[in-house]
């Protein structure tokens, strides 16, 4: 496939800038420009602000060569509006003639240590690729993503070198118009800590913000209990 | 016992409606009780991921429109319904709005299900899941897909049980009621002679 020119990265958390998917789409725009292509990066939640937005959404769509999504992973799949945007542009690429092919990759990330749970989101997006005429160039899969909890990759933990190299192996294959290879992939594969460390570091992160808020004696309530309010 | 149907597709959609008459007749000859929510037609604004409903006040998200609905219904239920047309072999905009929103039924901490790491129980049950996803043309590689998330969603949602059917094209009302008699029956909601 031809060397893409352009490339649109697409964010979909709605944190925003403060948001892991914006930190990890900032070092792949780093590394998509140093590879000579002209990046820009949109916010999903934002092109939904106005129909005005959505519509030069769907035009600066058309204007990319590489499509690349950015998104954590919400209930072992695309957030509602990455969903929403998803069946925007497919709906919009339904019947329109064959332009010059577009590549379109996904980087899910997942609170969870295990990335293996990213990979329902990864397919969504490879068939998403398949209706809308879009070259699927593959994905990379992160998990224990709240190490980097939204902090520059520069601020972030040593662990995460690992994820910056991925990034750039990935950029590098991309802007010659190439799948990410699976070696971007394995250096992903092996946890950013071991398990139990991370999950009683997240643990002890939702008791500390839970106490910010005075609800840690409520942090085990069960509010929706039609049978008996409070504790089921 | 209680059902609870999250019906994302268009009011118009003929399969859906096929899928709810077969359910509602079904659950109705067993002695359940069915709620349906219509989630298209629902004020339900998207998860801001803002953790909230874990820290600030647990077990409930603070956006104050119907997205507590269908957290309230899935957890006061001993089945729920997932019925949606397949959006890339996932669920639709509709139905992913409504389940951004349901993290709050499970807890921030962590536990093993079925091998794997995810979010405690916040409550003692939770409903078996039963996805239903409606497509115009067959296609494997969606209906795959589709049956793998039902099967991870009910992980995350420490579902007793799970199935999963699609619905292909618009087939008839007796299809539909054997393609969900079969699913139900797999659940062990339905005895057999009450479906027969």
């Amino acid at each position: 496939m031809t060397a893409p020119k352009n490339a649109l990265i697409l964010i979909g958390s709605p944190r925003l800038k403060k948001s892991t998917s914006a930190r990890l789409g900032a070092v792949l725009e780093e590394n998509l420009e140093k590879q000579g292509l002209k990046v820009s990066t949109l916010f999903v939640r934002k092109v939904f602000a106005s129909p005005q937005q959505t519509e030069d959404f769907l035009a600066q769509i058309e204007a990319s060569d590489l499509l690349v999504l950015i998104s954590p992973l919400y209930v072992d799949s695309l957030p509602a509006p990455v969903t929403r945007l998803l069946e925007l542009v497919a709906q919009n690429r339904k019947n329109r003639e064959a332009t010059t092919p577009k590549l379109f990759a996904a980087i899910i990330n997942c609170g969870l240590p295990d990335p293996g749970q990213n990979t329902n989101a990864l397919n969504i997006c490879r068939i998403f690729a398949r209706h809308s005429g879009l070259v699927w160039a593959g994905g990379l899969s992160l998990g224990s993503g709240e190490i980097i909890g939204g902090r520059p990759l520069s601020k972030a933990p040593p662990g995460v070198g690992r994820i910056k190299k991925a990034l750039e192996i990935a950029a590098g294959f991309l802007a010659k118009g190439q799948s990410i290879p699976n070696r971007a992939q394995q250096l992903l594969e092996k946890p950013l800590a071991p398990w139990p460390i991370y999950l009683w570091m997240g643990s002890i992160w939702f008791y500390r913000a839970a106490r910010k808020n005075k609800a840690t004696s409520k942090m085990h309530d069960k509010p929706y209990c039609r049978a008996a309010p409070g504790r089921r | 016992m209680q059902a609870v149907i999250l019906n994302s597709a268009d009011k118009k959609n003929p399969a859906a409606a096929g899928a709810v008459r077969a359910l509602k007749s079904r659950l109705d000859d067993s002695g359940w009780s069915l709620e349906v929510l219509n989630l298209a037609q629902m004020d339900i604004a998207p998860c801001t991921g803002c953790f909230a409903c874990w820290t600030k006040t647990p077990g409930r998200c603070i956006i104050p429109d119907q997205g507590d609905l269908a957290a309230k219904a899935l957890v006061n239920s001993q089945l729920a319904v997932f019925l949606t047309p397949l959006s890339f072999g996932g669920y639709n905009f509709h139905l992913k709005k409504a389940l951004d929103r349901i993290i709050c039924v499970v807890s921030p901490f962590f536990t093993r299900v079925r091998g794997e790491i995810h979010h405690q129980k916040r409550y003692d049950s939770y409903p078996k899941l039963l996805g239903i996803g409606l497509c115009e043309h067959p296609d494997k590689e969606a209906q795959n897909l589709f049956a793998a998330l039902v099967e991870a969603n009910a992980k995350n949602l420490h579902a007793p049980a799970e199935a999963a059917i699609t619905i292909v094209g618009r087939p008839g009302g007796k299809a539909i009621a054997g393609l969900v008699d079969e699913a139900l029956q797999n659940l062990a909601i339905c005895p057999a002679e009450a479906v027969l």
